[in-house]
């Protein structure tokens, strides 16, 4: 099926991005994308709106989460949910795309009503399942089941994350109440009145009912509280699991138990918690999670403000762990999600300046899934790098190119050349540079779509766009490489020529200038059944001799002298560079030395050969692994008295939530008791370029072990 | 290794001179615990010597002839006639055969069909204990969701699947600190009652005859072989519902452990943990579970009845199938909504062995 243009008011890549291009397109990747996408639309979708804010109208009922926004002055980006009132078009191949397209034209145009100077763009996320859709949304209020603890509180501990074990004893205080004054499951079955747009809330007085109901049984307790639901996909049976992310999470960060015996939380540090669809771990595009993710961050700051105020006290310390993230994306602070974190955060530090967010840097140090070149790589006009798509992925797969702020790349050309024996029925090649056909036709974004075909069926996208307006992006989208969901067509495996090319008239990159590469994360940690396998970059120049330069200088050093063009340094947690995120990356407690895995901010390499910070970086660095052979730290797991390990910076992080939250209740700056930088290992060559690499790793500061670790650390 | 060496049971590997001296090996279920008769199988069965030895004990009795003149044997006394006096004379496999006597003179079944509806009855004594009505074609298909649903939880359950093919008699051990040294009879009353269970479910499957799901939904694909026998009733749910309806009977006569009400609690939850593994494997619906959870809570209570305790009777229980997921909670509060209808209690008379058995059990206890 070949790709059908679209009327101007039904083009998706108008009001949003490649990536919704591609996932709400029946031509291109929806077929592949999350059940309730691939499948039957609910007709109840999620967005963020950069400027601007959404009303209902006639065809659509517009809801807002509950929002912080104490000055109520005009917020950049707002998350909001809208639902159909429409039936359905009567036209059968209208896609879905094209009924998100008319909805954004919509809200897009209301709003330049009431703000003529904006031209709104839109985020829009996966859809919400109707048996989550609150029938009557009680909107500015909360639940007044809710009691004012006993112990006023002195912080706020909260956790975004998926499965959250909310009615588990590690999180009842010194009387035996549940510490949890707020959960919000996104993907909770609904009643039928909340004051949550959708999803369920539990406050502190419905947990203790709950738990005095139902706490003998808590698999049934939380079966009658609609947290279990296998029938729903967003929900499922996670909760009925051994462990969960979200169980390891939270337990870290909030919970009481043997194995956290140095840093018990006290009786006046309350706990908000956000358990978010399931649909945030399986989706591999990095896309669709934003309105979940915002509507959480602005729910636990506008619920700790109702805590605040219920107690007559002003704002408190709020320590907001978030272990979650994605590979791909701008890596600057100036994607949607990272102003909107910015914004918040900046606005809340005035006011009550311990509030912190803590993210984990990621996990893809050692994967491949980044590369950085500059002027240096070019031979004369032209660099190509390997992309290999692994068999049997059942998922798309992306990759995103990002030129230099502000850089112009018209004359820049890229043409992507598919595995050896497979040919594209057309050259996949695509301007870096607006397409007038769409762009002169609307007001959107400058960009330009080609598809990949092959056979005649579609494989792939290209995309060029002018992101926010200030930054362009090469974005390829391959769809699985096995045959699918009932699909017959796949992208071939195997050693994919991303290259890049350049009128010999295009400007040279200047000397600070990069192009970056990221390669979206398509694997399946959670067990979801995605199905998903990870693809990686491949240096087509590197010379393969057994004395290459990035090897280390002796057998016992890690850290080699020079950077390789794939690098781990930049593969940094996609949604964590806003400026006053907290990046917690993950060390091995029995060696002292960084996680293999355990991602990092950028590097280059100066036109003098000395190495360079460029944007974010770790800021502190906490245990993730306890030994080689005992990877991960435990935690608790879903039901009362169950255990788990976790491997990952997802458990560094929370272990620094909780000690920052301790630190709040206590009165003491929120890093006391952390240690400086880990010390460069005493194999490793104390030289500039080394002791750069290293701290991009660890950070200026080092958080003591918080889970307990039944093997002592040797001494220095 | 005697012929049923390999198989083991209560008494230990299969009792060979020396090497049944490593007793507790065989297990308690593990190795021995086929559905069927269980690690009653060969239990203490002698089988026989090995070539070797058996040629020595020719070679030696002709050797030793000389110490012992010949002439007429001396006549002794005879045993007590027909009395369980004698039980812990015979081989613990011999009380297998006279435990399952009792059991199978006093039940029977009835295939029924009245009104287009087909049910399947299993008297006790002469009057109907359980009767479980024939799920419709419908009515599997549709609850072919909850498998595939449940299915998402295979690889949290594996270890526990896996080892629970058989009775999986260790699990309710180690909730009540049980071991062979201190509990051979608990042990014994344990696979007595699986023994039974599981008999009685075998004549309620093979009358029902329904359909496993694998059968109905290729997707639904089995972690484990499916058996060769009907879905429903689960005989893994009627046996682990006998099983705790018959411990939480033991263990308060026991009056030995001071959290008794936990314990209580943990055995009931594993029954249900049991039952709805067999579900996450992909052999069986959850009907499967209510109807064997029906069957077995019936059947603990005519074994206790059985066994002489203080008061026991059996309720009558019939179940209409409907479509609804299992979980203890419901089958505790909700199974009148749910397709459970209790019916009248049924005295039961104590029978020996049973008894028997029970009153060594009772002398097991701990007191905590």
């Amino acid at each position: 099926m070949k790709y059908q243009e679209r009327e101007p008011e039904e083009r998706i890549d108008r009001y949003a991005g490649p990536y919704e291009r591609w996932v709400f397109s029946n031509e291109l990747g929806r077929p592949y994308s999350f059940p309730l996408i691939a499948g039957e639309t609910s007709g109840i979708y999620t967005a963020l709106m950069e400027g601007g804010e959404p009303q209902s109208d006639a065809t659509m009922a517009v809801r807002l989460p509950p929002l912080w926004n104490p000055t109520e002055g005009r917020m950049n980006i707002t998350p909001f949910a809208f639902q159909s009132l429409a039936p359905p078009p009567n036209t059968p191949d209208i896609g879905q795309d094209a009924e998100i397209a008319r909805f954004l034209g919509s809200v897009r145009r209301s709003a330049q009503r009431t703000r003529a100077a904006f031209n709104p763009r839109f985020r829009v996320n996966f859809p919400i399942v109707p048996e989550a859709w609150v029938p009557v949304y009680n909107e500015d209020s909360a639940p007044d089941t809710w009691t004012a603890p006993a112990t006023p509180p002195k912080a706020i501990v909260a956790v975004i994350d998926d499965g959250l074990p909310f009615a588990h004893r590690a999180f009842l205080d010194s009387t035996g109440r549940t510490r949890i004054s707020h959960c919000w499951l996104q993907s909770g079955v609904a009643e039928p009145e909340a004051h949550v747009p959708f999803g369920r809330e539990f406050v502190n007085t419905g947990i203790d009912l709950l738990r005095a109901d139902l706490g003998h049984d808590e698999p049934e307790l939380y079966r009658q509280a609609g947290a279990i639901a296998a029938g729903m996909s967003e929900l499922g049976n996670h909760l009925r699991r051994s462990a969960t992310h979200g169980s390891h999470i939270l337990g870290l960060a909030a919970g009481n138990d043997t194995l956290f015996p140095d840093h018990p939380m006290g009786d006046d540090i309350q706990i908000i918690a956000v358990q978010l669809p399931n649909t945030i771990a399986w989706d591999t595009s990095g896309f669709g999670k934003e309105m979940y993710m915002l509507s959480a961050i602005h729910y636990v700051f506008e619920r700790a403000s109702r805590i605040a105020a219920a107690c007559g006290l002003d704002e408190l310390p709020l320590i907001l762990n978030f272990s979650y993230g994605w590979s791909a994306g701008r890596h600057d602070g100036q994607s949607e999600m990272e102003i909107a974190i910015q914004d918040l955060l900046a606005e809340r530090q005035a006011i009550q300046p311990d509030t912190a967010i803590i993210m984990p840097t990621g996990n893809n140090f050692a994967s491949e899934m980044h590369a950085r070149l500059d002027e240096t790589n070019f031979d004369t006009d032209a660099y190509t790098i390997g992309w290999q798509v692994q068999p049997d992925d059942k998922t798309s797969s992306y990759l995103e190119l990002w030129f230099p702020e502000g850089f112009d790349p018209d004359g820049y050309t890229v043409t992507l050349t598919p595995p050896h024996g497979v040919a594209l029925d057309l050259p996949g090649e695509l301007d870096v540079s607006a397409d007038p056909g769409t762009n002169g036709g609307d007001d959107g974004d400058p960009r330009r779509f080609i598809e990949l075909e092959a056979g005649g069926e579609i494989i792939g996208q290209m995309s060029a766009d002018h992101h926010r307006g200030t930054r362009w992006r090469v974005m390829v989208a391959l769809v699985p490489t096995a045959f699918t969901r009932g699909q017959g067509r796949r992208a071939p495996s195997g050693l994919w020529h991303f290259a890049l090319s350049r009128t010999a008239t295009c400007a040279p990159l200047a000397p600070a200038q990069d192009l970056l590469i990221w390669l979206q994360r398509d694997d399946d940690p959670s067990d979801l059944k995605s199905h998903g396998r990870q693809s990686y970059l491949v240096d087509l120049n590197r010379v393969a001799t057994p004395h290459s330069a990035e090897r280390p200088q002796a057998p016992t050093q890690t850290i080699p002298a020079q950077l390789g063009i794939i690098s781990g340094y930049g593969a940094l947690n996609g949604v964590a560079s806003s400026a006053a995120t907290t990046r917690v990356a993950g060390y091995v407690q029995q060696t002292g030395r960084p996680a293999i895995y355990s991602g990092a901010g950028g590097l280059r390499t100066e036109t003098g050969g000395d190495v360079r910070q460029w944007g974010a970086h770790s800021d502190v660095i906490a245990v993730s692994d306890h030994s080689a052979v005992r990877p991960g730290i435990p935690s608790i797991g879903v039901l009362s008295g169950a255990r788990a390990r976790l491997i990952g910076t997802s458990c560094a992080a929370p272990s620094v939530a909780r000690l920052m939250a301790c630190n709040a209740a206590a009165g003491r700056p929120l890093l006391d008791g952390f240690d400086a930088q880990l010390p460069l290992p005493a194999t490793e060559r104390p030289v500039p370029n080394v002791e750069m690499q290293y701290g991009a790793r660890t950070g200026p500061a080092t958080a003591p072990p918080v889970a307990r670790n039944s093997h002592p650390t040797p001494g220095p | 290794m005697g012929q049923y060496g390999g198989i083991g049971g209560i008494g230990g590997i299969g009792g060979i001179g020396g090497i049944g001296g490593i007793g507790g090996i065989g297990g308690i279920g593990g190795i021995g615990g086929f559905t069927g008769l269980g690690s009653f199988l060969g239990a203490e069965d002698t089988g026989g010597y090995d070539a070797t030895t058996t040629y020595g004990l020719q070679t030696t009795a002709e050797g030793l002839a000389h110490l012992a003149p010949p002439g007429p044997a001396v006549a002794g006394t005879p045993l007590a006639f027909n009395t369980t006096e004698n039980n812990d004379r015979w081989a613990t496999w011999v009380r297998g055969s006279l435990y399952v006597s009792e059991f199978l003179t006093r039940i029977g079944y009835e295939a029924t069909e009245a009104g287009g509806q087909k049910s399947a009855k299993l008297t006790f004594g002469g009057q109907t204990l359980v009767e479980l009505v024939l799920p419709g074609d419908d009515l599997l298909a549709s609850q072919c969701a909850f498998v595939n649903d449940y299915a998402d939880l295979r690889a949290d359950r594996g270890a526990e699947i896996t080892s629970q093919l058989g009775f999986p008699t260790e699990y309710f051990a180690m909730i009540l600190g049980m071991h062979l040294g201190q509990h051979k009879d608990t042990f014994e009353l344990i696979t007595a009652t699986q023994v039974a269970a599981a008999h009685a479910a075998m004549i309620l499957k093979h009358a029902l005859a329904v359909r496993r799901p694998d059968q109905i939904d290729g997707r639904i694909l089995p972690m484990i072989p499916t058996p060769g026998h009907g879905s429903f009733p689960s005989a893994h749910a009627t046996e682990a519902y006998a099983v705790a309806t018959v411990l939480s009977g033991l263990i308060e006569d026991w009056d030995g452990f001071t959290d008794l009400a936990n314990r209580t609690a943990m055995v009931r939850g594993l029954a249900e943990r049991i039952a709805v593994n067999r579900t996450v494997a992909g052999v069986h619906y959850p009907i499967d579970t209510w109807a064997g959870a029906s069957l077995g809570t019936s059947l603990g209570q005519a074994i206790l009845g059985m066994c002489g305790r203080a008061g026991a009777t059996a309720e009558a229980r019939r179940y209409v199938p409907d479509n609804h997921d299992f979980t203890e909670h419901d089958f505790a509060n909700e199974a009148a909504a749910m397709g459970v209808e209790v019916g009248a209690a049924i005295p039961i008379a104590a029978t020996p062995h049973f008894s028997w058995i029970w009153q060594r059990a009772l002398a097991e206890t701990q007191k905590v």
